[in-house]
């Protein structure tokens, strides 16, 4: 893992200690609320409906056992007892006193944690795979580039005050599983014929109100090149983006409005002229990262694990889980597990106190002290000998944390909706929870196969409805909530925007709804096609006919 | 069409804490049943020019007034957004340590 050196300590330190003073001067009234309000958001506090929220930055998803703790003992002391994993890689905690925060901010720098660039118009966390480093399909273990991206985003001057936020995101891997085509610039690296590493590169993804798919800008840029190619795409937005409407000042409208040539033409111009030497970072830094991203050490094992499949012929609920939950490993006798955030009954994300300390205790004796947080709001232990999976899997149960739903119906992506945000239009929680309730059943669960819902409760789009296989959108449609569905989204490397059925649904009614088209999926279906496959082979016709016949 | 008088409290978030408050008419409260109810059109606009004065930025973030029925008796918020407000939490289970609310 990657680990501060010097700079990045007294960083976060000052950061913090800054903080301290700008909350003591907004409480003495020498700052007034619209002075002070930028300075919070730049520390990740919000103000939502009920209480201050902060959200702390888990750059590129990854965490160490003591940062996981230090999480617990957060959201015990100065929260009600647990945080909220978000759909960017983030914690949020729903609780804090704003007089608390400055202390909060201390304990993060103490573990090497921050809410730097989880606010604001700024370039955001840089979001990854969270297989990243362990995963068979990867090039290059993406979180060098976006540790690279973090220390030449942080601070920079030039990127403080863009029209508006900014998220990149990088993979390694061809499988996407950090969603890079839905941000405003996505990375994928790769190896061109001659065997060297480089990058594709993405632009003007994004969702909110305005969803779009990312453009290739290019197919390939060399290594070397990153830092300044990224400094000549956020220049030429930072001086052509739109700032006279807040909802049209994302990358995604200027290259929509200019076109990718043209667009890319000015990059490509300024880019030239840019002084890359003096961008790029030095071969010596760049070894540093490297270094600490190097693969821990693995014991040399046999890939099958006797233990192990003895394991999953004996227990049935831990075959199940190890068939939706566990991922291959690039390491012969290792494995990959998801801890999924989404047992029927809790809200998509969320994890008390108690659980994170018994993911933190995992992580330290079983997954060489790492754990990744996903996009898709779940934990991820990267390093599992095969043969200790069990124990593993008895641990998590324990804390309620064995939920064999990874990618199944009930692995429901949702914002945190109109029970706590101050945008929502609509509540998002509970609809997951009803719909998960609907489809608790665990064979039914199989029996439906991969399907992704996701639920946002405004047009914003936290929850990522758009790249849902079935999105949902809540609006308010004068008083009352309404849910607009749309079908046929994806994230991953097929990227897609879902399609609208048609008129809303009441709270009452969008469970029911939801069944409709699992129904109408079933029915249709050939042997082995997904729903996803299903949409894209029959279309929207007829589930719209099923799901409106009633109406 | 004009828009129907309808009652209104002032509401905001307590600068410290966060937490949603009330104005009864002297002071902040976290239980919007204790809120001073402007019943008329002058007594909405003096509370809504009360609620941009900036000395109250002092104690709270953001005041704003919000319609209230009192149809039963108490104010209740016309919208859902201010109802989850009023109830301090949200709508389901959600926390090891919920807010310890008095009887």
């Amino acid at each position: 893992m990657y680990r501060y050196d010097e700079f990045d300590a007294a960083f976060v330190a000052d950061r913090a200690a800054e903080f301290r003073g700008q909350v003591a001067r907004r409480l003495s009234g020498s700052l007034t609320e619209e002075e002070f309000r930028p300075l919070r958001l730049m520390n990740g506090v919000y103000l939502q409906l009920h209480a201050y929220m902060l959200r702390v930055a888990i750059p590129y998803g990854t965490l160490s056992g003591a940062q996981m703790r230090m999480l617990a003992h957060i959201a015990e002391k100065y929260d009600r007892g647990y945080g909220h994993f978000t759909t960017r890689q983030n914690i949020q905690f729903n609780w804090p006193k704003l007089k608390d925060v400055p202390d909060i901010l201390d304990d993060l720098a103490s573990v090497e944690m921050h809410a730097i660039q989880t606010s604001g118009n700024c370039i955001r966390n840089t979001t990854s795979d969270p297989f990243a480093g362990v995963a068979p399909d990867e090039v290059e273990d993406p979180r060098m580039t976006a540790e690279l991206i973090r220390q030449w985003s942080s601070l920079h001057p030039e990127f403080t005050f863009l029209g508006r936020k900014f998220k990149i995101a990088v993979t390694g891997a061809e499988e996407d599983r950090a969603a890079i085509k839905v941000h405003d610039i996505g990375i994928q690296v790769l190896k061109n014929e001659a065997g060297q590493t480089g990058y594709r590169v993405l632009v003007g993804g994004g969702l909110g109100r305005t969803p779009m798919i990312g453009k290739v800008i290019r197919n390939w840029l060399p290594k070397a090149d990153l830092l300044p190619y990224l400094e000549a795409c956020l220049r030429v937005y930072n001086l052509n983006g739109r700032r006279d409407n807040k909802y049209k000042a994302r990358i995604k409208i200027l290259v929509h409005e200019l076109g990718i040539d043209e667009y890319k033409r000015q990059v490509e111009e300024a880019f030239a002229r840019l002084d890359g030497e003096t961008i790029a970072p030095d071969a010596a830094e760049v070894a540093r990262i490297e270094s600490y991203f190097a693969p821990p050490a693995y014991e040399a094992l046999a890939d099958e694990s006797v233990l192990f499949e003895r394991m999953k012929r004996e227990d049935a609920a831990f075959a199940a889980w190890v068939e939706r939950n566990v991922h291959a490993h690039r390491t012969p006798g290792y494995a990959v597990a998801t801890i999924s955030l989404k047992p029927v009954g809790g809200a998509p994300g969320d994890a008390t106190a108690e659980q994170m300390r018994a993911m933190a205790e995992i992580a330290e004796r079983h997954s060489m002290d790492e754990l990744r947080v996903t996009h898709e709001q779940n934990v991820v232990l990267p390093n599992i000998r095969k043969d200790e999976l069990y124990a593993v899997w008895r641990k998590l149960a324990a804390q309620g944390l064995d939920a064999a739903n990874k990618g199944l119906v009930t692995d429901i992506i949702a914002c945190p909706g109109l029970d706590y945000c101050n945008l929502a239009t609509a509540r998002s929680i509970p609809v997951a929870q009803m719909i998960a309730e609907r489809f608790k059943d665990p064979a039914l669960q199989q029996k439906i196969g991969p399907l992704s819902i996701k639920i946002s409760g405004c047009i914003n789009a936290c929850g990522h409805h758009h790249v849902g296989h079935i999105g949902i959108l809540g609006l308010d449609k004068a008083g009352v909530e309404s849910y607009q569905i749309t079908l046929g989204g994806d994230a991953t490397e097929t990227a897609a925007i879902g399609e609208r059925t048609g008129p809303g649904f009441s709270f009452e009614d969008v469970t029911d709804a939801i069944e409709t088209l699992v129904a109408t999926y079933l029915d249709r279906r050939l042997a082995g096609e997904t729903f996803l496959q299903c949409y894209r082979r029959i279309g929207m016709a007829e589930f719209k006919e099923t799901l409106y016949a009633a109406a | 069409m004009p828009k129907t008088f309808s009652p209104a409290v002032m509401t905001a978030n307590d600068l410290l804490e966060g937490d949603a408050v009330w104005w009864t008419g002297a002071a902040w409260s976290r239980d919007l049943a204790a809120a001073q109810v402007a019943e008329t059109p002058d007594a909405v606009e003096a509370l809504s020019a009360f609620a941009s004065s900036a000395a109250l930025e002092a104690q709270v973030v953001g005041p704003y007034l919000v319609d209230v029925t009192l149809a039963s008796g108490a104010p209740f918020p016309t919208v859902r957004r201010e109802a989850i407000r009023a109830d301090r939490e949200p709508t389901f289970a959600y926390a090891p340590e919920p807010l310890e609310k008095a009887a």
